[in-house]
């Protein structure tokens, strides 16, 4: 077998793009004079990562194990990888207006956030441990970096060194999950080791770990304290990123691995110690996200507690998949897209609400935007009703089928607790909905296109996906039902 | 000399806890940063062992073929070769919002580092 052939070029492509294009934009930041136009590399950046998107969806439709073992392609792979892409591509677009508002020169950023792309989308078809590993550091390291990235605001660099900390224990956390993984089942692949006999007891150490450190990078209690301080510190164009792209592709390894223990839908010892520690994982994360978000006065803080409930309702859908794999995880994968085109809608205001150097920071100062700006208080509102899962919205939908999957597989007091923890969230998401729409504004709304037209594309996708969930649901569906085929 | 799998592991394990410790209990964030790097070099001696193991005994055991086949007997002293890369990379960022995080606050310590409140 030769080391060089044309095809698995062809299977690499599309993390080869986004990755080349972050490279050339952070040269070009580095080579060319600042004036050479911000407008410019941003919509080269998000022409790469539709580039990205055209040739993921072309190269890696057809299912399998490609390259060597390295990665396995299909409808999981572009379910997953459209979701991190668009995601990302959305971000970079509403960069550029923001930057002008605070008036934030730094370039560097849209390459590094390419770069972070790169990072998932490889992440989310890796199937060896080597590649998994790779795909997981180029994905967390520039996002370290970016956080930090506006070095004009103190809290900046706090929250950055908080997540850098955190971010890199989880890191060497899954590190140890993956050698005792190796260890255990003698194979690097993740597609063969389901059939690998192997030593239970390392196995289910090997999946602790694992757990462990996915459950930092998706933000579940009592993983989560790196969130808020992160998300406070980051840039808001920044923060809408992390909160959808980064969580995504999170979920993508937990469920690979999950995959490649061969402990789903299966019985047994191993699968009950897992199943339960995964069931207090969500309890708890529902629960206390939740709780804490009620308290919050700080919108950008509101959003990243929301973004820790958020992880609890996805976590239902992991738990699902314990029992019933193809209808708790296609739910996941449903619900993750919908998370990303609600969430971003949701950061889009905030980004676009940013003037003179300063972002918006209480939730009070949405005071008569309903009035100023029609439209832009019709998006968030969509994008709030949907978080919260309201019908016709894709929110609603997803919290829909991940109930209906968590239900099917017997975990009835889990999704009453969810059902709960959603009456609890009216609260906070409809105070900001009733604050834009009352009172009066301290100073006249200056928005800017790039982030209307984000908000605008958002909170359509998040109609949309909830009038005509089907489709999107039976792909992933099938994308799932291939992985634990071969699995 | 033959070192057994347990007491390679029992080493990783060891090293692994030390670095933990080292990361939830130290004050000084460049003393934290080094305690990650002792959690990766634990777990690169687990996969040296597993790797090791895997191989027969030997070093160059059952790596003949070439190419992918090589990648099957070696995964794991592949994946330490990678690992060391990342752990490089990953204190170079590090360092850098270290040195960010210093010129605001003319310290390393991780007690003067609470003004966001999680």
């Amino acid at each position: 077998m030769s080391w060089f052939s044309w095809s698995d070029m062809w299977v690499l492509a599309p993390v080869a793009i986004v990755a080349l294009g972050g490279a050339v934009a952070l040269l070009i930041e580095a080579l060319l004079p600042r004036a050479a136009g911000r407008t410019s590399l941003t919509f080269a950046g998000v022409g790469t990562l539709l580039l990205g998107g055209f040739a993921t969806v072309l190269a890696w439709a057809e299912p399998g194990v490609q390259v060597h073992g390295s990665l396995v392609t299909g409808p999981f792979a572009v379910f997953l990888g459209l979701v991190v892409l668009g995601g990302t591509a959305l971000s970079v677009l509403y960069a550029e207006g923001y930057d002008r508002a605070m008036g934030f020169d730094v370039g560097e950023y849209h390459g590094l956030k390419l770069l972070a792309a790169a990072g998932m989308l490889f992440l989310v078809a890796a199937n060896d441990l080597v590649t998994l590993f790779i795909a997981f550091e180029l994905m967390s390291l520039p996002v370290y970096a970016l956080v930090a990235a506006d070095r004009r605001r103190r809290e900046a660099s706090e929250g950055a060194m908080k997540y850098f900390v955190l971010g890199a224990f989880a890191s060497a956390v899954l590190l140890y999950g993956f050698a005792l993984l190796y260890g255990a089942t003698g194979t690097i692949y993740l597609h063969a080791m389901p059939a690998a006999a192997g030593a239970p007891l390392l196995k289910l150490a090997a999946l602790a770990l694992v757990l462990v450190g996915a459950a930092f990078k998706v933000g579940a209690v009592p993983f989560h304290a790196w969130i808020p301080d992160a998300y406070q510190g980051a840039p808001a164009s920044v923060t809408g990123f992390m909160a959808v792209a980064v969580k995504a592709a999170a979920f993508a390894v937990l469920v690979r691995l999950l995959l490649a223990s061969g402990l789903l839908g299966k019985a047994g010892m191993d699968h009950m110690v897992v199943t339960n520690v995964l069931w207090v994982l969500a309890l708890v994360t529902l629960i206390v996200g939740n709780v804490l978000a009620l308290a919050q006065t700080n919108l950008k803080r509101l959003l990243a507690y929301s973004g820790i409930a958020h992880t609890g309702y996805a976590l239902l859908g992991v738990v699902a998949a314990m029992a019933r794999p193809e209808a708790g995880l296609a739910a996941l994968l449903y619900y993750l897209a919908a998370y990303t085109a609600m969430t971003l809608g949701a950061f889009a205001v905030l980004v676009l609400l940013a003037t003179r150097g300063r972002e918006l920071g209480e939730i009070e100062e949405l005071a008569g935007l309903g009035r100023e700006r029609p439209l832009v208080a019709l998006g968030m509102t969509v994008c709030l009703v949907s978080l919260l899962g309201v019908p016709p919205t894709a929110g609603f939908i997803g919290k829909l089928w991940l109930f209906q999957a968590a239900l099917e597989a017997g975990f009835t007091g889990l999704v009453v607790v969810a059902a709960l923890a959603t009456i609890v969230s009216i609260y906070y998401y409809l105070y900001p909905v009733v604050v834009m729409y009352t009172g009066t504004a301290r100073q006249p709304v200056e928005t800017f296109a790039a982030a209307r037209l984000v908000l605008a594309l958002a909170a359509g996708a998040t109609l949309l996906g909830g009038m005509f969930p089907g489709g999107l649901y039976d792909y992933a569906l099938r994308g799932v039902q291939l992985l634990l085929g071969a699995a | 000399m033959l070192i057994s799998l347990p007491s390679v592991l029992l080493l990783s394990a060891v090293l692994f806890a030390i670095g933990t410790w080292g990361v939830l209990a130290r004050h000084n964030l460049i003393v934290v940063l080094m305690a990650v790097e002792l959690q990766l070099n634990a777990v690169n001696v687990a996969l040296a062992g597993f790797s090791r193991h895997f191989a027969g005994g030997g070093a160059a055991g059952g790596l003949e073929g070439g190419g992918p086949t090589l990648l099957l007997a070696s995964g794991g002293q592949v994946l330490v070769l990678v690992s060391m890369a990342v752990a490089a990379c990953e204190v170079a960022v590090g360092l850098a919002i270290l040195i960010a995080l210093f010129r605001w606050r003319q310290s390393v310590m991780s007690p003067d580092m609470a003004e966001l409140r999680g």
